[in-house]
């Protein structure tokens, strides 16, 4: 669904992105780890076209990025941004409304999502992690094919945590989503994603499936780590070994 | 309370109250009874005649309230900032200018219009000005066209000024242009009248089909931008939308501080703050608040009357400060 060759961000001399080249597909979840500061955001942000590009390209269904309106681009992909905004303090439901396809699309999310105990009450009474699971809802109520979520896991519990991506999921396998998601919490990425893209100094230096990406010594090097793996229910989960000087 | 049938029919209430006192309140305060009689008496005594006139004048404040809160709600949504005002953009300083040149220098081909026509031009041309500059400096964020605004609005209140001491005769067209500036309602005829709910009801039309927009601009224009609104494009109509209200508002309200920023408020407190019913609650509230207080201007220092603009300022700046001071606590 998205194509990325040679994607290439300078700003102020410094080099955010660099040669970042991969592909996007639809039904599966693709993770985009890295450390602070790796380009993660900012790779979010070039695939939405907030971004100027240096160089290199970004295909949408075929099509360069930049020839999409935004009325059109936003009728194929969703965005949760890392931060959120909310001058006005509307109703849970309303939020989702004016992100959703439909007012059965939003009322169905709603309930996906577990929210109908907030539907009805205003986005600035409730949590960081509430608004987070309010934001990630209105952009699955847009029904689009493609969703990009910058760590909509961030403010959330581990419950919730896990809540999320297992909707991110079952979402993936009902209706073909494709998904891209920043996530800080590596073992969510190798438990709940298809793919992982290891982003290190505004490089691609990981591209593979999970499974792969948590056996990788890469992981151990970019985050400066080191990392004991096991594997949990088929999957391998990683912990970083405690040393003592 | 959740806008709905009960709220709009709230709101109906409160605007026709507001009318009726305004039209009750004068000089010599008339009845329900009076005032259906001069509407629809085939041979109207003189009295009628002064009911009948000050129900227009009534009505105009109606209209000039519901504009200038449709601006208001707008300005507030498209610069993300609940403080803002529809005068924030230059319009007021660029219709007072207008004024100036309709008191001072009158216009013989448009007769009584002058004033209205050229007001009007006056806060229409200023805020097409102030995207005009920024469309060339290529500012598409809302605090640096607020700037913009901010400095034509000092240049032309200079050029206003600079026009009163150089025009003004010291007699008759300083106080006009006094009064205008204070807040001075026209009068306007039967047809006029009807032209005006016309062009108000093409500002509210106009001002919903921004409403959802202006609702997802609340979420940063960030994620506005990837839930399809074009940010660039919606700004400059939304305010030439908005600087419509506020000409029409202008040219037969004068300079009225606030109006634009308290009724929003309050419907906001009362409502929520949904676009789409925030405007026609606060137009219909604000053109009754308005109309009241039109009444109330004419009997708090009998016989005289006390400009509006200055009711206004001395109700909406406390107002203001308070909301500054709730905002930065």
């Amino acid at each position: 669904m998205i194509s990325v060759r040679n994607l290439r961000v300078v700003r102020r001399h410094r080099t955010l992105l660099d040669d970042v080249s991969f592909n996007l597909n639809a039904g599966e979840i693709t993770a985009l780890i890295g450390p602070n500061g790796a380009g993660k955001s900012t790779l979010m942000t070039a695939l939405v076209g907030l971004c100027r590009l240096t160089g290199g390209t970004i295909d949408l269904q075929g099509r360069p990025i930049a020839a999409f309106g935004k009325r059109e681009l936003a009728r194929v992909m969703a965005y949760v941004a890392q931060k959120q905004d909310f001058l006005w303090d509307l109703e849970v439901q309303e939020v989702i409304g004016l992100g959703a396809a439909s007012s059965t699309e939003r009322d169905l999310t709603i309930s996906s999502l577990g929210l109908d105990e907030f539907a009805q009450r205003r986005i600035k009474t409730l949590s960081g992690g509430e608004r987070s699971r309010v934001m990630l809802a209105r952009a699955l109520a847009a029904q689009t094919p493609l969703l990009l979520a910058d760590e909509p896991a961030a403010d959330l519990d581990i419950r919730q945590q896990r809540s999320s991506m297992r909707l991110l999921r079952n979402e993936v396998r009902h209706r073909n989503l494709g998904v891209l998601v920043v996530l800080h919490e590596l073992n969510l990425a190798f438990t709940f994603a298809d793919r992982v893209l290891l982003l290190h100094h505004g490089r691609l230096v990981l591209d593979t499936d999970a499974e792969t990406a948590a056996h990788s010594p890469e992981l151990d090097r970019v985050f400066g780590e080191r990392f004991t793996r096991t594997t949990i229910d088929g999957r391998t989960v990683v912990f970083p070994i405690e040393t003592t000087a | 309370m959740r806008p709905g049938a009960l709220t709009l029919s709230l709101a109906i209430l409160l605007g026709m109250a507001g009318v009726f006192v305004g039209a009750t309140l004068g000089v010599t305060s008339v009845g329900p009874a009076q005032l259906i009689k001069a509407l629809t008496s085939v041979d109207p005594s003189s009295s009628d005649i002064v009911v009948a006139w000050r129900l227009q004048r009534v009505a105009g404040a109606f209209l000039v309230g519901a504009c200038l809160a449709i601006a208001g709600v707008i300005y507030q949504g498209a610069f993300r900032n609940p403080l803002a005002e529809p005068f924030l953009l230059g319009s007021s300083a660029g219709g007072a200018l207008g004024a100036a040149f309709a008191i001072f220098l009158p216009l013989p081909f448009l007769l009584d219009a002058s004033l209205p026509t050229l007001a009007f031009a006056g806060a229409w041309g200023a805020t097409l000005l102030v995207l005009l500059v920024s469309r060339m400096a290529r500012i598409n964020d809302a605090a640096g066209m607020l700037l913009v605004g901010i400095a034509f609005a000092a240049l032309l209140g200079a050029a206003r000024s600079t026009a009163t001491l150089v025009l003004s005769d010291e007699s008759v067209s300083l106080r006009a242009m006094i009064s205008w500036t204070l807040g001075g309602l026209q009068t306007p005829t039967g047809a006029t009248l009807a032209l005006f709910a016309l062009l108000t009801l093409t500002c509210l039309a106009a001002s919903l089909m921004l409403a959802r927009n202006l609702d997802i601009l609340g979420f940063g224009e960030p994620t506005a931008a990837t839930m399809g609104v074009d940010v660039g494009r919606f700004l400059p109509l939304s305010l030439t939308v908005a600087a419509f209200a506020t000409g029409i508002g202008v040219a037969w309200g004068g300079v009225l501080g606030f109006v634009g920023l308290i009724i929003p408020h309050a419907v906001r407190w009362w409502i929520g703050e949904r676009h789409a019913p925030l405007l026609v609650h606060s137009a219909l509230v604000a053109g009754g608040f308005l109309a009241a207080l039109d009444g109330i201007s004419r009997v708090l220092v009998a016989p005289s009357e006390i400009p509006l603009g200055l009711l206004t300022a001395l109700i909406g700046a406390p107002f203001f400060i308070v909301l500054l001071v709730k905002r930065y606590r």
